[in-house]
């Protein structure tokens, strides 16, 4: 009798264990592709938000290629398996780039469907804050966000709520951190 | 002796001391300009306090001959560790008016220490420009600090090197050597003039000395700091030369960590814009270059009574401390990217900055 309770009990906590389990992968693998190694960190605006990217790539050990000019063919060419894309505008950047803001436009949209013939998934950050929330900036958040399978946003770059509204109507999952360094252990845990 | 006499009438009647400067001036102008433009003008000195930290007293004259006896030598203050390392040259003055760059410098020659590499402190790197107030601006001429040695003055100086010490302003200035062309008064400004000209105008000779520092010494880190107006977009930012841009990032996302927000940008491209020194100096020398921007009220459009050291937004300390900090966080970035492990650049501030209270810098002034 008492036995029996327990073997119960067991196989109810397993069977209630499986379920959480189910749910939990089948929520997963609804809303995000695995994210694997190597990735390209590339810039969406050529802001320094890329250069940041990659100091924090540094820090947890990911290994990267670092392009924030990255073309479609480049991508063709490279042995990587997640595009980390760093959204921010930055007129020196682009004038650095030799890039005016439609053909980096452009480049990111060739890259992108590029990124998807090849099922490459696309992270979006966004951790510059609120500073790097200008009429350009916002032109490329409304625009590549959407295509994105992840979002990592810094809070402040958020306060409007901008980038939830964007998960929200897209379905994707997004990760909000108080401070720029705090998007290194989400890149860490979310990529394998 | 005229300089103090300014000081003590400022308060009470600064239309007297308006028409008193411009008279003494005008008396004087005939005298006074075919002196300076035999260049046998003697720098304007200012009161800093060196202590043990400074190893050695050199001038800016020392890098490039043409300079001295000039309005445009200055004070390049030397401070080495035990521990042999890098190279850093820290600049304030570049734009004299941006005070916190000034008293930020100071207060690194007055009371730092460092443990490794040198430290080359210009704290009036344009001393032209720190030798007169511009009058167009309704900011005091003069700041003083009661300390416990007594009160202790520093002048709020110009953006521009003294017309006076310069040949006349040119119609459109063509920077050296790009050729890319200013309005005729940026002839004048320091940071407009970057790499200099060995035989040009005293601010591009005033250049020229830098660059000659930067090179003989083997500067790793070259760091200009600046003030900006509360409303411009460049206010509280680190703008970093392309090769910079790596350091800078690290520097930022610490410094966000400790809870203090800095803008980061890089250098406009070398064919877009000419003369700034993180632009320059990461061009033309091996040197990681920045230049760190702060808010001073007394900038801009300035109207009445502006509070220049306890303003309650952007009071002197915080934008002191904003300076040094940056410093701070630029150099530890460097050390853990830098290759060479043996260029370390290690500064002791000796200073609470985060307890500052009340006017704060008193305090601390030797
Ligand atoms: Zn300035």
């Amino acid at each position: 009798m008492k036995k029996s309770k327990i073997l119960n009990s067991a196989v109810l906590a397993l069977t209630i264990l499986g379920l959480v389990f189910a749910i939990g992968t089948a929520d997963e693998e609804g809303e995000s592709p695995s994210f694997e190694q190597p990735i390209l960190i590339t810039s969406i605006g050529q802001s320094p938000g890329a250069m940041m990217a990659k100091v924090l790539a540094k820090r947890v050990e990911l290994e990267f290629v670092f392009e924030p000019t990255a073309t479609a063919e480049q991508l063709e060419e490279m042995d990587v398996n997640t595009v980390v894309a760093v959204v921010g505008a930055s007129g020196k950047g682009l004038g650095a780039a030799g890039l005016d803001i439609d053909d980096e436009i452009s480049r990111v949209n060739e890259l992108i469907c590029k990124a998807n013939e090849l099922e490459i998934p696309l992270i979006v950050m966004h951790i510059e804050g609120a500073q790097r929330r200008g009429d350009m900036s916002n032109q490329l958040i409304n625009k590549f966000v959407p295509e994105s399978y992840y979002i990592i946003v810094q809070k402040s770059g958020n306060d409007d709520g901008l980038f939830t509204q964007l998960s929200d109507e897209n379905d994707i999952p997004i990760k909000q951190v108080e401070k720029a360094a705090g998007a290194a252990p989400i890149l860490d845990e979310l990529i394998d | 002796m005229q300089n103090i006499f300014k000081f003590n009438f400022y308060r009470r009647s600064p239309k007297l001391l308006l028409t008193l400067t411009l008279s003494i001036v005008l008396a004087l102008l005939p005298l006074v300009t075919p002196a300076l433009a035999s260049g046998t003008a003697e720098p304007t000195s200012h009161d800093i306090r060196p202590r043990y930290g400074v190893r050695d007293i050199g001038w800016l004259s020392d890098y490039h001959s043409g300079l001295r006896n000039t309005p445009g030598d200055t004070r390049v203050y030397q401070m080495s560790g035990d521990k042999q390392g890098g190279a850093v040259l820290i600049l304030g003055g570049t734009h004299p008016n941006e005070v916190a760059s000034v008293l930020a410098a100071v207060l690194l020659v007055e009371n730092a220490k460092v443990s490794a590499g040198t430290v080359f402190v210009i704290p009036h790197a344009n001393n032209s420009a720190s030798s007169y107030t511009d009058p167009r601006h309704d900011v005091p001429e003069w700041l003083e600090f009661e300390t416990e040695s007594g009160t202790r003055t520093f002048r709020y100086g110009a953006r521009y090197t003294n017309p006076e010490h310069q040949e006349k302003d040119p119609k459109r200035f063509k920077h050296y050597p790009s050729g890319f062309e200013f309005k005729g008064k940026e002839s004048r400004n320091l940071n407009r003039v970057h790499p200099g000209k060995k035989d040009g105008t005293l601010t591009q000779q005033i250049s020229f000395a830098l660059f000659q520092l930067v090179e003989k010494e083997s500067v790793d880190v070259v760091i200009d700091m600046h003030e900006a107006s509360p409303g411009w977009r460049l206010a509280n930012s680190l703008i970093c030369h392309p090769d910079a841009l790596e350091i800078g990032s690290m520097a930022k996302m610490d410094m966000e960590m400790e809870g203090t927000d800095i803008k980061l940008e890089q250098s406009q491209p070398a064919d877009k814009f000419h003369g700034l020194s993180h632009r320059e100096f990461g061009d033309n020398t091996d040197a990681y270059a920045f230049l760190i921007e702060s808010i001073n009220p007394g900038q801009g459009d300035v109207s009445g009574d502006v509070k220049i050291i306890n303003n309650p937004e952007h009071p002197l300390k915080d934008r002191v401390k904003f300076q040094l900090s940056t410093i701070q966080y630029i150099l530890s970035s460097y050390n853990i990217m830098a290759a060479d492990q043996a260029k370390k650049i290690e500064i002791q501030l000796n200073v609470d900055l985060a307890n500052l209270k009340g006017s704060g810098l008193s305090r601390i002034l030797r």
